[in-house]
């Protein structure tokens, strides 16, 4: 598998504040990439940066092989892009943007139609001035005009502000069949739920700087599990059984009820309570946005 | 110069430029219809000897008798200076300034266009929209040529000639508007700051043509190169339309020498 974005040392500083401070990350061909962080903690400039609508002050940046800095063009016919808080122009409707907009990227629309159709833009909403949609009819319009041209890889800043969780579930949908097709996103957004269901890897970005990077999976499964363990009796001694790996614990009144945080291997756990009266044995894995702020409060 | 951005800069500003066509030809037939009333005897003992100021505010003349007059009234007049300012305008402020205040700019540069292929088409469609204001211009002044009393005394290619100095004069300025743009974010800045421009050519122009003391200072003023009862009396300096050009493409390279090295950040 190829890459399809490499960020190597990026550094950008507007005067005396440095917005980006040696970013470095690989997105392979075909991966959908979740970038995370809050506000201000660099992610825009970056993808600004790796759209060459910044100039970096140090760093490389390649798309799909090619040097931003010398073959941005080459680079860009690659691209689908949504920028994060955007108008279009008030004066044409949403078809004459799409049609503007196609009409600037070397390969044809074609899937422009089937596109609005999935995001419920009708033929009036598109014969309609952009001036008049709302929040949300214009982040469909934007998602339709980063993907209509089929892009290798499509870099989407906050995609889902506005939508409706209808919209973000069928945004959710359109980017894993873009990956499934070969694709790759690269995914930057708040939404930390929608990360979670629809990326293979994040890079977690704090003061301009990547602190985590890594599969999914992994920065949520290698943290802490929620457990809820429910015994038909209490245990002689009214104490909690032995739970190995578990932190935490803490029994309810009736001695029947444990709930305790888990990490690591679960088959040590699974043994010892094989013996015990189970009723259940709830394991909750750890949400994303919980390993975020983990992450966060850890390097902070 | 990228076509498409070309293309649809004109079809955005589509409806704003046939407003000013249609206003400038109504304004210059206008101008040479009333200025013709301005003959007979009791318009020669107002009108003869016309004070200094109103001929600097007309930019040096106020020759109300003649039709050379009339036309080179119509074509100094401040409101004539305000259609042909605002056809440019019109394209070069949304050049950069408006569309990265509102964002549609990283649309349009995060295709395969390329920023001085964009700048270039984005100039080349303000010079476009200042032609067509002149040529509302040109055929108020052609339809008062076949109407009005006298007019028919100017030779057409005077009249083709003055068009075409106002063109390079209006271009050159739409230019400067686009160097503005270029650098700004926001569009009412970049409003204030080429308005401001302009409003400082004029009045360094005025206050050269008024004050004896200040004559130097027409020459720093792109108004001084576009005189049209010079153009008429077949006058005109072979050096004012190289002057006009090379202001319009100075303005034009340093915008897109800005323009390429600038972050785009609201």
């Amino acid at each position: 598998m190829g890459e399809a974005l490499r960020i190597e040392g990026l550094v950008k500083s507007y005067g005396p504040i440095t917005a980006v401070d040696g970013v470095s990350l690989s997105v392979g061909e075909g991966e959908v990439f979740g970038f995370l962080g809050p506000n201000g903690a660099g992610k825009t400039t970056t993808i600004r940066s790796v759209m060459g609508l910044v100039g970096p002050d140090a760093g490389r940046i390649e798309i799909l092989g090619r040097d931003v800095a010398h073959d941005l063009a080459g680079a860009l016919a690659e691209v689908g892009y949504l920028p994060d808080e955007f108008a279009l122009w008030p004066s044409l409707t949403g078809r004459e943007c799409l049609d503007y907009l196609g009409s600037l990227h070397p390969r044809p629309p074609a899937r422009a139609a089937e596109l609005c159709e999935r995001f419920e833009l009708t033929g009036s909403d598109l014969d309609r001035q952009v001036r008049r949609y709302s929040r949300g009819m214009k982040q469909k319009l934007g998602i339709v005009q980063a993907f209509q041209h089929g892009p290798r890889l499509v870099i989407a800043d906050e995609p889902t502000g506005g939508l409706d969780p209808l919209m973000r579930e069928r945004f959710v949908g359109l980017v894993a069949e873009h990956a499934r097709g070969g694709g790759t996103v690269f995914l930057s957004s708040h939404v930390l739920s929608e990360v979670e269901e629809a990326t293979d890897r994040v890079a977690v970005i704090r003061a301009g700087r990547i602190v985590r990077t890594g599969p999914t999976r992994h920065l949520t499964g290698e943290r802490l599990r929620h457990c809820t363990l429910v015994l038909r009796e209490p245990l002689p001694g009214g104490g909690p059984p032995d739970l190995p790996s578990a932190e935490d614990v803490v029994a309810d009144p009736s001695g029947t009820t444990f709930r305790f945080e888990h990490s690591g291997d679960m088959g040590a756990l699974l043994r010892a309570v094989a013996d015990l009266p189970v009723i259940e044995l709830l394991v909750e894995p750890e949400r994303l946005s919980e390993a975020f702020f983990e992450v966060y409060r850890s390097e902070a | 110069m990228n076509r498409r951005v070309f293309a649809w800069s004109l079809r955005q500003a589509g409806r704003t430029l046939l407003v000013l066509f249609v206003a400038a030809a109504l304004f210059h037939f206008l101008v040479l219809l009333a200025a013709s009333a301005f003959l007979g005897e009791a318009s020669v003992r107002l009108f003869g000897n016309p004070p200094r100021v109103f001929e600097a505010f007309l930019g040096g003349t106020a020759n109300l008798l003649e039709p050379e007059g009339w036309m080179a009234t119509a074509l100094t007049h401040p409101l004539a200076v305000a259609l042909m300012v605002g056809a440019g305008n019109a394209v070069a402020l949304g050049a950069v300034a408006a569309e990265v205040e509102r964002g549609s700019i990283d649309f349009v540069l995060g295709r395969p266009v390329g920023r001085r292929p964009y700048l270039l088409a984005k100039g080349a469609a303000a010079a476009v929209a200042v032609a067509v204001a002149e040529l509302g211009g040109l055929v108020g002044v052609l339809v008062a040529r076949l109407t009005v009393e006298r007019m028919g005394e100017i030779g057409l290619g005077t009249i083709l000639g003055s068009f075409a100095l106002s063109f390079l004069l209006y271009a050159a300025l739409a230019m400067v508007t686009l160097l503005v743009s270029a650098g700004e974010s926001l569009r009412s800045r970049a409003v204030a700051l080429a308005v401001g421009v302009v409003v400082g050519w004029y009045f360094a122009n005025f206050v050269a043509l008024l004050i004896d003391g200040t004559s130097w200072l027409r020459f720093a003023s792109p108004f001084h190169y576009f005189r049209p009862s010079e153009v008429i009396a077949g006058r005109w300096a072979a050096t004012d339309a190289p002057v006009l050009a090379a202001l319009g493409g100075a303005a034009l390279a340093a915008a897109v020498w800005r323009f390429s090295r600038r972050d785009l950040t609201r």
